[in-house]
């Protein structure tokens, strides 16, 4: 990490060390732009606000991408991780979902200490205040101090500091986090850009003090033995593993909540954002779903040696007298201490349709957006947004015409990016499994294979990665070549205790590995050479085969998709001048402005006759067009 | 710059009336050439049509449709003239006769009116295939609109998956919440009736396309069987109503009837008819050929040849489709011919017509007088319910439990399938259904 130097000029500057921040200032740091992060307070870089986990279900997927592109959540998480599970473990590895739970402290440390790693990366302490804007791009920063920084490609990071609003029973306190001042001169220079926000909320529990939970009278949940790691870099988890503990709501809680609705800031009507339907408060689960009597309530640790226990399961917002009366129905919990009451927060996001596919905003250019800001929630897809904000904000810093883009078929970040600029963020964005139409391909085991090679293309790939990546990708394709070229008939298949052919044929031990319930290790009977293959690789090649039928038929889609997402419409299509398009449409194109024609096929309202409409007009115009639209680095 | 097309737009054969459409950039000149007069958009304009020498081809009425405004966003020419067959047949050949303009190939005009923007699509997926689209079969798929009973039943069933999906992807994604423990149940229960209730649609025997597409009657015999006379008789009959729908093909002779109800496309191959006395080795391809593609073949025999009953025969063993065989010209034949299952007739004779047009209403009858409601009109329709079938029966061979990933990959590809015909699915719509149905989230 250099020296701050007041007058330096740098590539790109990251606002903001949260998690896509730091994302982003390693991945310009890892890219070779001279990067600087400014942030208010330098030690709370790497802070776990909320829940502190890692991963899940897509949010698991996430974290292994970021790690594919060298990023630095994984690794951290794998140095602070107390509980690792692998959720859906008795399920396909498609939908297999690696979760840690953090102990706040070390991956704080941990982040920090891989920042540090980053020779072109200066931290500085500040608080911005306004854009440098020079012909109509933004190229500089001022401080509140009154320090300015010219640059090449800043990313804003700054979470919920937007018109951050905390509400407790009925009391309203402006804020960002509890503890922490909102940003207002900052806040006055965005809304001074006019762009279109929306407004959200979202709700955390109360902490309590371990020392009060009855914890022996619980049920435990014990972490996984042994822990798998997130990052392909690391060899085992050495941080000791804890349990954690769940208990339930009873009807008695139930009776408190609905007697005190009427005091929640969500029920009073004073919230108007809107909060996640996937992460409801407790009293919104009681008054929704009033047929249920119970509810469970995960109690995680948040550190070694922190008191600080986080009741996942009862975000609220009810008034502190009635959040100790709750607490006292709850076995376990009676006589649970309160270190810090639960409140629900309302932000201002910017709509994220306001972004190209680079998280650059349309109209400012060299500003580009990632993490909460932009209507997501959690620390994976902020990380995820600030590693593609941070690549591009290199490569256009350094004068280069590549961007850095996934595709759906790329990766969850190409999911989650497409989603949020073509549909906008109605409900605080989260990454499910099922928002990934080819998730038989976008596996959490094999991001490597799909993203490595792609972010080695433009740089983004330090040279331990590279090593490991390279020595990883070659034991593949060996085995993989051998697989193939071991092939034995009927009766030998038989002899092997492997269920033999039907038709007669010959079979390869890959034909071999699509059955289901064979593995390397039942075949290596029949094929002793097998013994070859690195036990590490055995799961992967297996459930390569396991889809590989799936993964053919999927091909199509994916063919037809990157089809339309190749024909690109330039930025300065004149939509009011193709033929047969309705005003509508005209309106909708122009509000989103698609960069390809994929893009504008899934934005919601846009008929398929205007699609055919900007297809033929592009095609018309494409021999004068051509040329004047940039390439796609990963392609 | 492209040709000037043009085709007959009502129904081959003799009629009162006729029209003429030309679609392309040489309609204002050609109109101004065969009548003399600069014609006024869309106003119907009386004038006597002339060729080249001057001579008068008939006394009509021509309207122009100026770009964009006609329905194929080109300039439009139609013309309404007489319907004898050689007023068709001379401005047929002054057509032809003048640069740049030709007959349409089939489909031309649709695909010009797509071209242009004046056509609506129902697919939204792989767009730029289906603009690459070579065939017509391929773009008359992929244009398939959608109205009435199919239209619900179809979202009907969307509808269905959706909740499936959502059922299933609440395992997947929210597994470690507390789930109604009936949910697996719901699953199972659920993809067995969607899956019986498919299966039931696509057993219709194609009676739905046919009721749609017309039944397709293909005649075959040597040339001097009389099929022409068949078809002339058949066309020309009081009962016989001509449809309002253009015929498309070239090189076949086809008339439109309307038999109880349901409208049949009867077909005269030229090739057969060009083959000079002997029914060779060409004529049966083409005969085959025409066969194929038919619903029913009436097959005629010539019994003023000795051979014709075997020649027949010959081409009988060949045809798949179901067939209906007539001896022609009973008169002519030896009085101790065996018949065998050949019906004798003699189409001169006007009771042995209605007897022809009572054998082919005979096999029409059923199509149109079934108790079962029909859903699946159009061949892309058929394809994609049975690719949704597949994808579903797929699912049943796959443990929920063990591979809710896999299950739910199938109903991804049955949810397509029929959202191809309604609209997109939409992740958007499976979350929705998770989150109104359980309480999820920590």
């Amino acid at each position: 990490m250099g020296k701050h130097r007041m007058d330096a000029f740098y590539d790109v500057i990251i606002v903001g060390g949260g998690h896509a921040g730091t994302e982003a200032a390693a991945a310009a740091a890892r890219m070779g732009a001279r990067t600087a992060l400014i942030t208010m307070q330098a030690d709370k870089i790497g802070e776990m606000s909320c829940n502190p986990a890692i991963g899940g279900l897509g949010k698991g997927h996430l974290v292994r991408e970021i790690d594919a592109l060298d990023g630095l959540m994984a690794r951290a998480i794998d140095q602070a991780g107390i509980q690792f599970r692998m959720l859906n473990k008795s399920r396909g590895p498609a939908v297999h979902g690696p979760r840690a739970q953090a102990d706040r402290k070390l991956y704080r440390r941990a982040i920090q200490s891989l920042l540090a790693e980053e020779e072109t990366l200066t931290i500085i302490e500040g608080a911005v205040a306004s854009f440098i804007i020079e012909d109509g791009k933004a190229c500089g920063l001022k401080t509140e101090e009154g320090i300015s920084y010219h640059c090449g490609a800043i990313v804003l990071t700054t979470g919920t500091f937007l018109g951050g609003l905390i509400h407790l029973g009925t009391e309203r306190t402006p804020a960002g986090r509890v503890g922490e001042a909102p940003s207002n001169e900052l806040s006055s220079a965005l809304h001074a850009l006019d762009l279109p926000l929306g407004r959200l909320k979202t709700g955390t529990p109360a902490r309590l003090d371990k020392r009060t939970i009855d914890w022996d009278s619980l049920e435990k949940q014990p972490a996984d033995n042994p822990p798998i790691p997130f990052s392909t870099l690391t060899d085992k988890i050495t941080v000791p593993q804890i349990e954690c503990a769940i208990t339930r709501t009873t009807q008695e809680t139930h009776d408190i909540i609905a007697k005190s609705i009427h005091l929640s800031a969500v029920y009073s009507g004073q919230i108007k954002g809107q909060g996640p339907r996937y992460c409801p408060s407790i009293e919104d689960k009681v008054h929704r779903f009033a047929d249920k009597s119970s509810h469970q309530i995960f109690l995680e640790p948040e550190g070694l040696d922190d008191p600080t226990i986080y009741p996942n399961g009862i975000s609220t917002s009810l008034p502190r007298d009635v959040q100790d009366a709750m607490l006292a129905t709850i076995p376990g919990l009676e006589a649970a201490k309160i270190l810090q009451y639960g409140y629900a927060i309302e932000y201002d996001f910017i709509d994220p349709r306001a972004l190209r596919r680079t998280l650059e905003l349309k109209k400012l250019p060299n500003l580009f957006l990632a993490g909460q800001i932009n209507g997501t929630t959690g620390y994976e897809e902020a990380g995820a947004q600030g590693l593609v904000a941070g690549t591009n904000a290199a490569l256009l810093a350094s004068g280069s015409d590549d961007i850095f883009v996934l595709d759906r078929a790329d990766a969850y970040i190409g999911v989650m990016i497409d989603d949020l600029i073509t549909r906008g963020a109605p409900e605080p964005y989260r990454m499910f499994t099922s928002r990934a139409e080819y998730r038989l391909l976008l596996r959490a085991d094999n991001a490597d294979q799909r993203l490595t090679d792609k972010g080695q293309a433009i740089g983004l790939i330090s040279s331990k990665r590279k090593i490991a990546w390279e020595a990883k990708k070659q034991a593949l394709t060996q085995a993989r070549a051998l697989l193939d070229r071991l092939v034995a008939g009927t009766k030998q298949i038989s002899a092997a205790d492997l269920p033999p052919p039907r038709d007669g044929r010959n079979r390869s031990a890959a034909d071999m590995l699509t059955l289901e319930g064979i593995t390397i290790d039942k075949c290596q009977k029949l094929w002793p050479e097998l013994a070859a293959i690195d036990a590490q690789y055995h799961s992967q090649l297996e459930t390569d085969k396991r889809y590989q039928g799936y993964l053919r038929r999927q091909q199509a889609d994916i063919d037809a998709m990157r089809k339309d997402e190749n024909v690109l419409i330039p930025d300065n299509v004149d939509f009011g001048k193709i033929g047969g398009l309705s005003a509508e449409s005209q309106d909708l194109l122009r509000r989103y402005q698609p960069e390809t024609l994929g893009q504008a096929s899934r934005i919601p309202g846009l008929t398929p006759a205007a699609l055919v409409a900007v297809l033929r007009h592009l095609r018309a115009t494409t021999d004068e067009g051509a040329g004047a639209v940039k390439s796609v680095a990963s392609h | 710059m492209s040709d000037t097309i043009f085709a007959l737009a009502t129904p081959a054969g003799q009629s009162a009336i006729a029209v003429f459409r030309l679609s392309g950039n040489a309609c204002p000149a050609l109109a101004t050439a065969l009548s003399g007069k600069a014609l006024t958009h869309r106003q119907l304009t009386p004038c006597v049509l002339r060729d080249e020498a001057g001579d008068s081809l008939d006394d009509a009425m021509m309207v122009y449709l100026q770009a964009p405004a006609s329905p194929t966003g080109e300039d439009v020419l139609e013309i309404h003239c007489h319907g004898s067959l050689s007023v068709l047949a001379a401005i047929s050949a002054y057509l032809s006769r003048q640069e740049s303009v030709r007959p349409a190939q089939a489909g031309e005009f649709t695909k010009r009116a797509f071209d242009n923007g004046k056509m609506d699509l129902t697919e939204v997926e792989g767009l730029a295939d289906l603009i690459d689209a070579q065939t017509d079969s391929q773009r008359r798929q992929a244009l398939g609109q959608l109205k009435g009973v199919m239209r619900k039943q179809a979202m009907a069933w969307r509808g269905e998956i959706i909740s499936l999906s959502g059922r299933l992807e609440s395992l997947i994604d929210f597994s470690d919440e507390e789930l109604p423990e009936t949910v697996l149940d719901e699953i199972s229960d659920k993809r067995q009736a969607l899956m019986a209730a498919l299966e039931q649609a696509l057993d219709d025997k194609g009676r739905g396309e046919i009721i749609r597409n017309g039944l397709r009657v293909a005649l075959l015999g040597s040339v001097n069987a009389g099929k022409s006379t068949a078809l002339n008789a058949l066309a020309g009959r009081p009962a016989a109503i001509v449809s309002d729908e253009a015929g498309t093909t070239r090189d076949i002779v086809e008339v439109r009837l309307d038999l109880d109800g349901v409208a049949v496309i009867l077909q005269d191959t030229a090739g057969i008819r060009d083959e000079a006395g002997h029914v060779e080795s060409i004529g049966i391809e083409r005969a085959k050929a025409a066969a194929a593609e038919a619903d029913l073949v009436i097959l005629m025999a010539d019994l003023s040849q000795d051979a014709g009953l075997i020649e027949a025969e010959a081409i009988a063993k060949d045809i798949t489709v179901p067939l209906i065989k007539i001896a022609n010209k009973r008169d002519l034949a030896d009085k101790d011919t065996d018949f065998g299952d050949f019906t004798p007739l003699s189409l001169h004779d006007e009771t042995d017509c209605d007897r022809l047009e009572t054998l082919i209403a005979a096999y029409c009858k059923p199509l149109n007088h079934s108790g079962r409601q029909i859903f699946i009109t159009r061949e892309r329709h058929r394809l994609l319910v049975q690719k949704a079938a597949d994808a579903l029966a797929a699912s049943m061979g796959l443990a929920v439990e063990d591979a809710p990933e896999l299950v739910a990959e199938e109903l991804r590809i049955a949810a397509d399938a029929l959202g191809q015909m309604t609209g997109h699915i939409d992740v958007e719509d499976i979350l929705g259904d998770i989150f109104s149905s359980f309480c999820i989230g920590k």
